[in-house]
């Protein structure tokens, strides 16, 4: 066994602001290894990794206990520059670890701190720039990079040194699929490839299930379980008391035992193959197996009176100013009232825009849009804001008030309502989010999910029929996406339009009655949620998987397995029925 | 953001030494404070009027220029018209005020001088991009911490341009559109609930920012190497030369006909 690259011993820490992070943590990590590190926010992710290069303690200070050794350097005895030379760190954040104005001079930037020479940096810079292939992109502007390619080149910026370690936190937790895939495959490559040790901390627990070698699972700066994921991740109970993610199958796995020791496998072709042989092999050769159905088929929502819509679009198209393309062109959908409806597709293919265009951020450069049968051309943002509210990603970009309470009353006294009428509302848009023990409390003081929170207060308070919920589970941890998300549900029970756009198909699976696809300005498919995830190469080409457990189900219909099955419960019930019939069918 | 995309072509004046720009652009600064012949001035704005096309930069900046400035303009002609010490030769009376033709025409020079100094920036700014600027000015010794600042902060602009419109929009979509309150209400009510976000949202980015800067070896104590090569060539000795010989004949010109129309005092 070689040594530890690093090695933790009894670590304790506490902020300056006097919060404790990390409790009594030894670990040690060998090199070449690949750790993943999940946990809710606030376990001590983030802590643990800056730990990793010194600048807990050596930037941010605070009270700290045990020792950290990371490449035999203890990071308490050096500079974060000296540990920097072993340790790459990739943010969560894109844009705030880019501070040069292009891709060469932010890759360079870190040899140039080094003083390395000119020539050895250039010689470097191809080498980097092909490992994270950003080789065609190397003369572009840092602005102008997707978000999976930013955080590709804060690799490739962290490589240029030649580290051992490469500590990532949460660096996938902003982007949307495709980036998601960039940087995984990205770090696996740097792993498998090149020998270098990976830590990364993340909510991503598929692609961790797939790639790490090795899990620790913090609680309020605790290591609670270690060992492979695959191991780890059978510990539903105990994940689930801790709000960490468990994959699909793992979860699916506790409820179908295939007999003796055998477990499920967590990969969905291995796992497909143990519940047919488990099912008994003469069910696979009754029916038929799964087909994908052809992208003609677009099977649109029930048709209902004009009088029934909550949203019609017409001819919707749009082209930002300066731009030939537009970034819509032509898009017709309705939305009757009282639906809960996803919107999904890659980063940069109009989501964003129909929602702006939606709203009235944007006005539509043809075409036409009617909220309840009123036309949207006219009106003044605000006023459309009381029939259509949005729920913005970052709540962060309204919240400016004092207490939660001013917050919500904010939008309500622009509405110039009566006083009797402002408290009214206030009261209903606290009691439906359950926010009433903060109302005297300061909002930028209240957690990520806590913040959203009082944004959808502000927005409910205005008492509009039509919610969107722009990528509610941004930055989320497990807890906190379901308590969105599941406001968003009640709010539909309530009555509400509920308007969802996400990048997480577990969500839109769960929740939603209908999906809209868009993908390059154009909507691509129509359909009621449970065929959505059939339509497989149409969904690849904007690059979306269907959740592992709806693609078990697909690879299952050749047993008879009924389709439009979207959770796990609806899974283990068909597979289970499947089952009962034939009692013998179990093979040891 | 379109100066840092122009930056990134490839033409003649590109391909300068940024020193040896910011020198030149510094002689022609230095130059157009000097004098005040109006002749000399237009001479000096057409050759770099000229640079334009050759540098690529459209001339539609120009256009930008000369509307934001236009009132400026009108503005110090029409003050210097009644105000200039030097007036001798009544245009027209305003009550009884004279307006003046050496007043004017002082103002229209004043205005040429300005101009001909904007009309510079560009020719740096769009030519040279923020890496091969700072190494530069790393080159005459500028403390590189001073010259990191001042390329963060470059970097922050669209940064913070962006996030203003996300908080921008943000609040109208609960009301608050400062785009329809008077300037009064703007002052008193219309920015508190958009800079508030803003400065908390930047505090928090510029956070992360500065574990990043740390994380990438900011500060080790060893000599700084520069990836931009601004070593010069022979072009730039070919700029300079013509440089040195243009404001060669014009200094010499301004001191044999127009002694008096330099420096800061004007006679006529």
């Amino acid at each position: 066994m070689p040594d530890p690259i690093i090695q933790i011993e009894n670590l304790s820490y506490v902020y300056p602001s006097a919060t404790r992070a990390l409790n009594d943590i030894s670990l040690e990590v060998f090199p070449g290894e690949y750790l993943g590190i999940v946990g809710a926010n606030g376990a001590g992710k983030t802590t643990l990794c800056m730990f990793l290069n010194g600048v807990i303690p050596n930037v941010v200070g605070g009270r700290v206990s045990g020792t950290v050794q990371v490449c035999g350097m203890d990071t308490f005895e050096h500079f974060v520059f000296d540990i920097a030379q072993n340790v790459g760190l990739v943010l969560q954040d894109p844009e705030s670890q880019l501070f040069s104005a292009d891709v060469r001079s932010e890759i360079a930037f870190a040899a140039e701190n080094r003083g390395i020479p000119r020539d050895e940096i250039i010689e470097r810079m191809h080498e980097v720039l092909k490992i994270v292939r950003l080789e065609a992109l190397a003369s572009r502007l840092s602005d102008e990079l997707s978000g999976g390619q930013k955080q590709r080149l804060a690799i490739a910026a962290n490589l240029i040194v030649r580290p051992k370690i490469l500590v990532a936190d949460e660096p996938t937790s902003q982007l949307d699929p495709v980036g998601k895939e960039e940087v995984f495959s990205t770090l696996s490559s740097l792993n498998k490839d090149f020998g270098m040790t990976v830590v990364i901390a993340s909510h991503d627990v598929d692609e961790i299930e797939r790639y790490a070698d090795r899990l620790i699972v913090l609680d309020h700066g605790s290591i609670i379980l270690q060992g492979p994921p695959d191991e780890v991740f059978r510990e539903v109970d105990a994940l689930d008391r801790l709000f960490v993610h468990v994959p699909d199958l793992a979860r699916l796995g506790k409820s179908i035992h295939l007999g003796g020791e055998q477990q499920l496998s967590l990969k969905v072709s291995e796992a497909a193959d143990q519940i047919k042989t488990w099912l008994g092999g003469e069910k696979a050769a009754g029916s038929k197996p799964f087909e994908e159905p052809s992208a003609s088929a677009q099977v649109a929502h029930d048709e209902v009176s004009k009088a029934e819509l909550a949203v019609e679009v017409k001819n919707l198209t749009y082209a930002y100013p300066g731009t030939s393309a537009p970034a819509i062109s032509n898009m017709n959908f309705s939305i009757p009232k009282g639906q809960f409806v996803g919107i999904i597709g890659q980063n940069g293919g109009g989501k964003t825009t129909i929602m702006k265009c939606l709203v009235g951020l944007l006005k539509p450069s043809r075409g036409e849009i009617y909220l309840e049968n009123k036309p949207l051309t006219g009106q003044k943002v605000g006023d459309i804001a009381t029939q259509i509210g949005l729920i913005l990603q970052n709540p962060d970009t309204q919240l400016f008030c004092m207490s939660v309470e001013e917050e919500i009353r904010f939008g309500l006294e622009n509405l110039k309502l009566e006083p009797e009428e402002i408290e009214r509302r206030t009261e209903e848009s606290l009691k439906i989010t359950n926010l009433g023990e903060y109302r005297q409390l300061y909002p930028f003081k209240l957690s990520l999910g806590d913040r959203r929170k009082v944004a959808v207060a502000s927005i409910v308070a205005m008492r509009p029929q039509i919610l969107i919920f722009d990528e509610p589970l941004t930055g989320q941890d497990y807890k906190g996406r379901y308590e969105l998300v599941n406001l968003a549900a009640e709010l539909h029970q309530a009555g509400h339009t509920v308007i969802m756009i996400s990048h997480d198909m577990e969500l839109v699976a769960r929740y939603t009655q209908r999906t809209l696809v868009v993908g390059k300005g154009q909507l691509l498919l129509d359909s009621p949620t449970r065929d959505v995830f059939d339509h497989v190469s149409l969904l690849r080409g904007t690059f979306i998987e269907p959740p592992e457990i709806i693609r078990l189900a697909q690879e299952l219909r050749g047993c008879g397995l009924q389709s439009g099955l979207l959770s796990i419960d609806q899974v283990t019930e068909g597979i289970q029925k499947l089952k009962k019939p034939n009692p013998t069918g179990e093979r040891k | 953001m379109e100066a840092l995309r122009l930056a990134q072509l490839d033409t003649v004046v590109h391909r300068l030494n940024p020193l040896t720009k910011l020198f030149i652009m510094l002689l022609y600064w230095g130059t157009a404070l000097f004098t005040f012949n109006i002749p000399v001035l237009l001479v000096m704005m057409s050759l770099a009027l000229v640079l334009y096309p050759i540098a690529h930069i459209p001339l539609r900046i120009l256009r930008v220029i000369l509307t934001i400035m236009s009132a400026i303009f009108v503005l110090f002609i029409i003050i210097n018209g009644f105000m200039f010490y030097g007036g001798k030769t009544p245009l027209f009376y305003f009550f009884k005020w004279p307006f003046t033709l050496e007043g004017m025409i002082f103002g229209f020079a004043v205005c040429l001088k300005i101009l001909s100094v904007v009309m510079m920036i560009p020719l740096l700014t769009s030519t040279t991009t923020l890496p091969k600027l700072m190494a530069g000015l790393a080159a005459i010794r500028l403390p590189y911490k001073f010259i990191f600042t001042f390329g963060v902060a470059m970097r922050l602009v669209p940064l913070v341009m962006s996030t203003y419109f996300d908080i921008m929009s943000s609040q109208r979509l609960r009301g608050h559109d400062i785009s329809e309150m008077n300037y009064f209400k703007r002052l008193i009510k219309g920015y508190v609930p958009l800079f508030i976000p803003l400065v908390l949202t930047l505090l928090r980015r510029t956070a992360d920012m500065d574990v990043a800067i740390e994380s990438r070896g900011f500060g080790a104590p060893v000599k700084r190497t520069y990836l931009e090569d601004i070593r010069p060539t022979r072009m730039d000795i070919v700029a300079l030369a013509i440089t040195l010989v243009v404001f060669g004949f014009i200094f010499t010109y301004l001191f044999t006909h127009h002694a008096s129309q330099m420096g800061l005092i004007i006679q006529f």
